[in-house]
């Protein structure tokens, strides 16, 4: 599914989902001292999800500060990351039991954000990866997967280059990346920056697929050699026979 | 008779067959040198007034004075002033064929008449004396008088008239008296007929006001009315200025040649395409004012003889090549073909000359191009078209006409413009740019990123440079400096340098300075090189009166057009030591490789080019292009430290010359262009030369050692007479000869503009090949290497013929010398001759066939021997290290060193099997790519030597490196080794173990990520926040465990992270199930008995318990961490329950036993560490409790026949669940 810019931001404006920013962030260090005295009142009670509604900030994000300030407090010294992602990731390893419960009931409520939203996630891009592989098997479209890549030694990899390019739409394509979300311009542009052209510059044009649709307006660089879609072509060019479904 | 041109010709080359010259001859060869520019500089100064189309032709200089009076006119100005001045200045100067190098010898007919005054020196008498001699044969000629005239009356008249003889016969003509007689036009007195007579010049009014004479050829600095406008606009304004014809120029053209200068201004101020020299680019417009074409009338010629006799003179001197640029020349007779001029003049009886009046001018310019037929028929089709469909020939010659339209109609020439290349990214190849290639992985992830900077440059500058104000080093600058610091500290210079370099070729190699998107700047050297286009535009121009369009002369200086400007910019920008260093390493590197090149000729006229040939010429092409592309940077790297905006002065420049006299070459262009001439391969080698000399700074050609390369280009030009013969084709010549015109051109100008006395390059233009030993004096005394030269030369022009001669032995004659017993040297030797003979009748692609699949065959083999042997030793060595590394994590490269060296004499078998290898896959190969009916001893032959040539090849490499690979390989498969360590590792080793999906798996599975979602979604409600209607159905758990269980069978889609989440999250969900705090609704007992329902409850959810231990036993690829559940916070939930259940903690725990997924003192050690954390009293006595049962139950009865439902005996609450 393809969106134009309109129609995604009036989507966006509907969701009324706002940035948390840092005024926000600011108020929340204030109500810390919230945290404490709502657990002693009741220990089961979701103080610290409520508490991240109330500033209208991630439940996950929320959790993840209210550790930190206790791991603080508790060392004297600020934790690691590693540490506190451990942790985010199986609250059983926090010391403290009822801030455990807190903030496991904060990264379950997430939808969002936190390591189990994180690890959907990750999973629906590897399920891409694995239907996408799927089909240039189907097509009889020989490749080079990541893993491949990456003990070859290359020092970017794209999810799959093509041995033998194709054209797609008549743009020549050389590799493909899936992405399981949504292409919003901010992400695009992140993308763009971190991977897309990182491959362009290694093996010149190719193909993203972003799953689940992105703003059309974003597809601009298919003269420059990166292509968008939200499925896998059908018109495809191989340097033999056109597979050209119409 | 002999006609004039064989005359001249012997006069020419008189000393051409001597080593030295006759002491009689000491004078001639002196007049000699001195003919040539003086004919030219009489043709240009003859026309100048008549020719106000298109740019001016390079030529000369007015006289010393005026370059003198415009030096100190120059310093007077200011700022951008001063600038655009000096290019206008340095224009005319750059335009001069032969500028005052010596004060004394000004070849101008004014000059001389005014030197003539203060005494000139004999050379300079003896120059003026051979035109008078020419001038006088001319008339004799003419009146029938021709056979006399011959080179013997020429001669006698010479000696008579000495150098410094004063006094001549009453009736003879004063042949010094330069102001009655000037030349080519004297000796008129010896004609009888008046009406034909050639009426001296006499001095024109201004003249005598010893006013330089303002001609079209150069624009002098000192004239206040032409100093303001660019070069060649002004003549037209100046011209009408002279001519009276004041109204014509308006008060808005005058506006718009400012503008123009403004214009031009302007982009000289942008445009740093050549720091040092001025752009001379020239803005020509033809104004579309009231001036009209006169119509060119055969009948209204004037001195038809003359015309013809000078056309003769001035084709021979073309022909010759005694012209410093023919091209040049054509150049000049196509603006006397089109030229506008203005009324005749015959009224003007004061002025008459030759070339008076458009008329005589085309009349001249037929007969010249008549003459240089053989050349303008390999023009370019359209130019052809052009002169084919000009109206002037078709009058004045309807022969050349008709040969003209013949040529056009049969011609298939075009100006070449290549596909313009897609603009792409250098691709990645792990070969080389992988870590391997990395002194460490910092250096690596650097590389990794630079790579991305430079091309997010390359992007930003493609978008934004052709807007109005972007500056490439205000928005550019500081990050590629900021690059460089990176690349300083990680020395990843080579690396960059070696993207760099492949990025411009692949952008820039295309005779467009890029692809089409990349702005359409044509590469307008490459097309003055073919010296179709300027003239094809000039002719159009004066067609359809086009304005303005830009043409840039037929001289342009070097320029980096389209996306070449880049990167000068980006090395510009960078100025950083290191990274010039290695893109000179690595751009002679290239140079040489393509240098090197296979060059097959072909026989000139073959009819139907077969697909070898076509190739060929591409493959030709392509190289040429990329030489002459790389040679301009190198050029531009090697010259750039000592450019100077200035021309330096004479005292800097010879303490500069002294001083870089002892620094050796970056590129041996010396030496790679004597081969070139001695291998017959100057086609390929001498444009990028060229290309690399055309970048010279001020000082560069008084060094000796490109003195000697200029010495020997100088030659090699001389030598290419143009003419169809064997040796050479013509239109291989003419690319020479068009590339040093070119050179010579620019090089002119820039020692005219050092101001360097001494310095009389023209001697050696205007000096035949015989002039071998002055060159030697004049730039070098070695004669040794005079006498080297002239073998190399003899070698060039005797030569065997084209078939067999042109290539170049590339195979050398070394094969396999290393593995098998030497033989002796004539055997040796004898074998080469064999081999060369073998190839020598034998088609062409065989040779390439043969060297292709040698190296093919040599590189693969290196890459099997790392594959398998190499592989092996690695693997083995890997176990070896595995094991050790575990004993002592003691001194690493102590252990890997004794590793490798137990390999390495295995590793020696490598040379074994690489001949093994080569010697079964090189004439499979062979036997593959030559054609089927290549007879059996040929094949084998073939075979034979690429094998041989490929085990050498390999053989070389793998004796000398294989220790290294193997270590290297060693070392990194070890640092893997060290870096995975651990339970990872571990834990994907066990997963190697199965095998995937069950048979005839359909894979309708529910993806992973799917079944995460439903159980956090299961989580959320039962940690809660809920609402009190808020539930989870029975069927709906139980259907999402059964579902589950796919989930995991089905292993395509399965990824560890995502079954590490499920397994986590089904020990929460477990654990949450055991504490009851699941809301579960719609249980399938709906009875209203509290006991009942409780019980329903409990069986329900030890159902949904046993599914979860059997998915987890069974299903679960990787480890479970059920220890989880013992943890503070999940034993926590049970706390938390008011009326606390143990049972289904005990099933749980029972079932984690009866299902191998914990041992009992596993689970015993758990709740005994549970019970050392902080509960509650009452808690931690029910925790007591049932560890307490836990343990007695086990230990009594047999824990695997014992039904788990079986009531235990509790305490508390759990009692009375009893």
């Amino acid at each position: 599914m393809k969106l134009s810019k309109a129609q995604y931001d009036e989507i966006a404006q509907f969701l009324g989902h706002v940035q948390p920013t840092r005024q926000s962030l600011r108020k929340l260090k204030k109500r810390f001292p919230r945290y404490l005295s709502g657990v002693v009142k009741n220990a089961g009670a979701p103080v610290l999800l409520e508490l991240a509604n109330e500033v209208d900030f991630a439940p996950s994000l929320m959790a993840r500060i209210v550790l930190e300030r206790f791991l603080q407090e508790q060392e004297g010294t600020i934790p690691s990351k590693t540490l506190i992602n451990s942790m985010l990731r199986d609250p059983s390893q926090i010391p403290d039991g009822v801030l455990a419960n807190q903030v496991y009931q904060c990264t379950v409520n997430d939808c969002c954000y936190g390591p189990l939203v994180d690890c959907i996630k990750h999973a629906i891009g590897h399920e891409h990866e694995v239907l996408l592989r799927e089909m240039l098997l189907e097509k009889n479209l020989s490749f080079l997967a990541e893993e491949q890549l990456r003990a070859k030694g290359y020092d970017k990899t794209p999810d799959f280059i093509l041995e033998v390019p194709v054209a797609v739409e008549g743009h020549i394509i050389h590799w493909i990346e899936s992405k399981a979300s949504f292409g919003d311009e901010c992400s695009h542009q992140a993308y763009l920056h971190d991977q897309f052209w990182s491959y362009w510059n290694r093996f010149g044009p190719g193909l993203v697929i972003y799953w689940y649709g992105f703003i059309e307006e974003l597809d601009c660089h298919r003269e420059r050699g990166i292509l968008l879609k939200d499925c896998f072509p059908t018109d495809i060019v191989t340097l033999r026979h056109s597979v050209a479904q119409h | 008779g002999i006609s004039p041109r064989v005359s001249l010709l012997i006069f020419c080359s008189l000393s051409l067959q001597e080593n030295h010259v006759h002491d009689k001859l000491v004078p001639h060869s002196l007049l000699q040198k001195d003919f040539v520019p003086f004919l030219l500089n009489f043709l240009r100064e003859q026309t100048s007034q008549i020719l106000t189309n298109g740019p001016s032709t390079p030529a000369k200089t007015p006289n010393s004075k005026v370059l003198r009076s415009s030096a100190s006119h120059g310093s007077q100005k200011t700022g951008s002033e001063r600038r655009a001045g000096n290019s206008a200045g340095s224009c005319s100067s750059r335009m001069q064929l032969f500028s005052q190098m010596t004060p004394a010898s000004s070849y101008t007919p004014d000059a001389m008449r005014r030197g003539r005054r203060k005494g000139n020196n004999s050379a300079n008498a003896a120059g003026q004396q051979v035109a008078r001699d020419i001038g006088r044969s001319l008339t004799e000629e003419e009146d029938g008088k021709g056979d006399s005239a011959s080179l013997s009356g020429g001669r006698r008249k010479r000696s008579e008239v000495g150098p410094t003889s004063a006094n001549s016969p009453p009736d003879q003509l004063n042949l010094n008296n330069l102001e009655e007689f000037p030349p080519m036009s004297a000796a008129s007195g010896l004609t009888n007929k008046p009406s034909r007579r050639i009426n001296p010049t006499p001095v024109s009014s201004e003249r005598s006001h010893s006013k330089p004479k303002m001609c079209f050829t150069s624009t002098p600095v000192s004239q206040s009315p032409a100093a303001r406008f660019p070069s060649g606009t002004s003549l037209e304004t100046f011209a009408a200025i002279q001519k009276g014809n004041v109204t014509s120029i308006t008060g808005s053209s005058l506006q718009e040649e400012r503008e123009m200068l403004k214009k031009e201004r302007y982009s000289l101020s942008l445009d740093p395409s050549t720091p040092t020299k001025p752009n001379y680019s020239w803005n020509g417009s033809l104004t579309t004012d009231s001036q009209v074409v006169t119509c060119a009338d055969l009948s209204k010629v004037s001195c038809k003889k003359q015309l013809e006799l000078l056309a003769q003179l001035y084709s021979t001197c073309i022909a010759e090549n005694l012209v410093p640029n023919i091209f040049l020349e054509l150049f000049f007779v196509l603006q006397l073909l089109t030229s506008k001029g203005t009324t005749s003049s015959e009224d003007d009886a004061v002025e008459r000359q030759h070339f008076q009046n458009v008329h005589n001018c085309v009349y001249f310019a037929v007969q010249v191009l008549d003459c240089q037929f053989e050349i303008i028929s390999y023009l370019e089709r359209g130019t052809l078209k052009l002169l084919a469909e000009n109206e002037r020939i078709a009058s004045f010659s309807p022969g050349l006409h008709a040969r003209l339209m013949k040529a056009y109609e049969s011609s298939t020439a075009k100006v070449s413009l290549l596909l313009p290349s897609s603009v792409q990214s250098v691709s990645f190849q792990p070969e080389t740019d992988n870590r391997s290639n990395f002194p460490s992985d910092r250096a690596f992830h650097i590389f990794k990123k630079q790579r991305d900077i430079f091309y997010e440059l390359l992007r930003e500058w493609e978008d934004n440079h052709e807007k109005p104000g972007w500056d490439f080093e205000r928005v550019l600058g500081n990050r590629i400096r900021a690059m460089m610091n990176h690349l300083t500290a990680a020395c990843n210079h080579s690396h960059f340098a070696r993207l760099f370099q492949k990025q411009l070729i692949q952008m820039c190699k295309g005779p467009i300075g890029g692809g089409t998107s990349w702005g359409d700047t044509p590469d307008q050297d490459v097309l003055n090189m073919l010296g179709s286009d300027n003239l094809s535009r000039l002719k159009r121009l004066q067609e359809r009166f086009v304005v303005p369009q830009s043409i840039r002369g037929p001289c342009p200086p070097p320029t980096f057009p389209g996306c070449q400007q880049f990167f000068r910019d980006f090395i510009l920008s960078a100025g950083s030591y290191q990274f010039n260093q290695h893109l000179m390493d690595s751009l002679c590197l290239k140079i040489l490789e393509l240098d090197g090149l296979t060059l097959v000729e072909h026989e000139p006229s073959d009819g139907e080019a077969d697909m070898d040939e076509q190739d060929e010429k591409k493959r030709f092409t392509a190289a040429l292009m990329t030489l002459r592309l790389l040679a301009k940077f190198l050029g531009f790297l090697v010259f750039l430290p000592y450019q100077t905006v200035e021309p330096p002065s004479r005292d800097l420049q010879e303490s500069a010359v002294t001083l870089r006299n002892q620094t050796l070459p970056v590129l041996d262009v010396l030496k790679l262009l004597r081969q070139s001439v001695l291998n017959r391969r100057t086609i390929l080698t001498v444009p990028w030369i060229v290309e690399f000399l055309s970048l010279v700074d001020h000082f560069a050609p008084f060094l000796d050692y490109y003195g000697r390369v200029f010495s020997l280009l100088l030659q090699l030009y001389r030598c290419l007479v143009l003419s169809e013969d064997k040796e050479m084709s013509f239109l291989n010549k003419l690319l020479i000869l068009a590339v040093l015109g070119w050179l010579f051109q620019l090089l002119f100008s820039a020692i005219a503009e050092s101001g360097s006395v001494n310095f009389s390059m023209h001697v050696w233009l205007c000096y035949p090949l015989s002039g071998l030993y002055m060159w030697g004096l004049l730039f070098t005394p070695d004669f040794l290497f005079t006498g080297e030269l002239r073998k190399l030369l003899a070698s060039f022009v005797a030569g065997s013929g084209a078939k067999n001669g042109g290539f170049i032995r590339k195979i050398t004659p070394t094969a396999a010398e290393s593995l098998t017993a030497k033989p002796s040297v004539t055997q040796q030797k004898l074998q080469v001759e064999l081999e060369q003979a073998f190839f020598h009748n034998q088609p062409p692609s065989l040779r390439r066939t043969v060297e292709f699949v040698a190296e093919r065959v040599g590189s693969n083999c290196v890459k099997h021997i790392k594959a398998t042997l190499v592989a092996e030793l690695v693997k083995r060595a890997e176990v070896m290290l595995q094991d050790k590394v575990k004993e002592e994590d003691a001194n690493h490269s102590k252990l890997l060193d004794e590793v490798c060296a137990q390999l390495y004499e295995e590793g020696a078998q490598a040379l074994h099997k690489g001949r093994e290898f080569c010697r079964l896959k090189g004439p499979e190969a062979v036997r593959v790519l030559l054609p089927e009916e290549t007879s059996a001893a040929v094949l084998n032959s073939a075979e034979d030597i690429a094998v041989g040539l490929a085990t050498e090849k390999a053989c070389t490499w793998l004796s000398t490196n294989i220790t290294a690979l193997i270590k290297r390989e060693v070392r990194t498969t070890f640092n893997r080794m060290l870096r995975v360590q651990g339970p990872s590792l571990s834990s994907e080793d066990t997963q190697g173990e199965r095998k995937g999906c069950p048979p005839n798996c359909q894979h309708h599975a529910p993806f992973p990520s799917q079944i995460i979602n439903e159980i956090k979604d299961v989580l959320c409600i039962a940690v809660g926040p809920r609402d009190e209607d808020e539930g989870v159905l029975y069927v709906q758990l139980e259907c999402l465990l059964k579902r589950l269980s796919q989930t995991l069978q089905c292993r395509k889609f399965m990824c560890p992270t995502s079954e590490q989440q499920l397994a986590r999250c089904t020990v929460e969900l477990a654990s949450l199930l055991v504490s009851d705090r699941v809301p579960i609704q719609d249980l399938k007992p709906q009875t209203q008995k509290k006991p009942e329902r409780q019980r329903g409850r409990k069986n329900a959810v030890n159902g949904l318990l046993k599914s979860l231990l059997s998915v987890w036993k069974e299903d679960f690829w990787t480890p479970v961490p059920v220890q989880l559940m013992f943890s503070r916070k999940n034993v926590g939930y049970i706390a938390e329950v008011e009326q606390r259940e143990w049972d289904l903690f005990l099933f749980m725990l029972h079932g984690l036993v009866d299902h191998g997924l914990m041992g009992n003192a596993e689970i015993e050690s758990c709740l005994h560490s549970l019970q050392e954390l902080l509960w509650s009293s009452d808690f931690l006595e029910e925790l007591e409790a049932i560890s307490r049962i836990f343990i007695s139950e086990y230990h009594v009865a047999e824990p695997r026949t014992r039904p788990c439902e079986l009531v235990r005996q509790p305490r508390g609450t759990v009692a009375a669940q009893s």
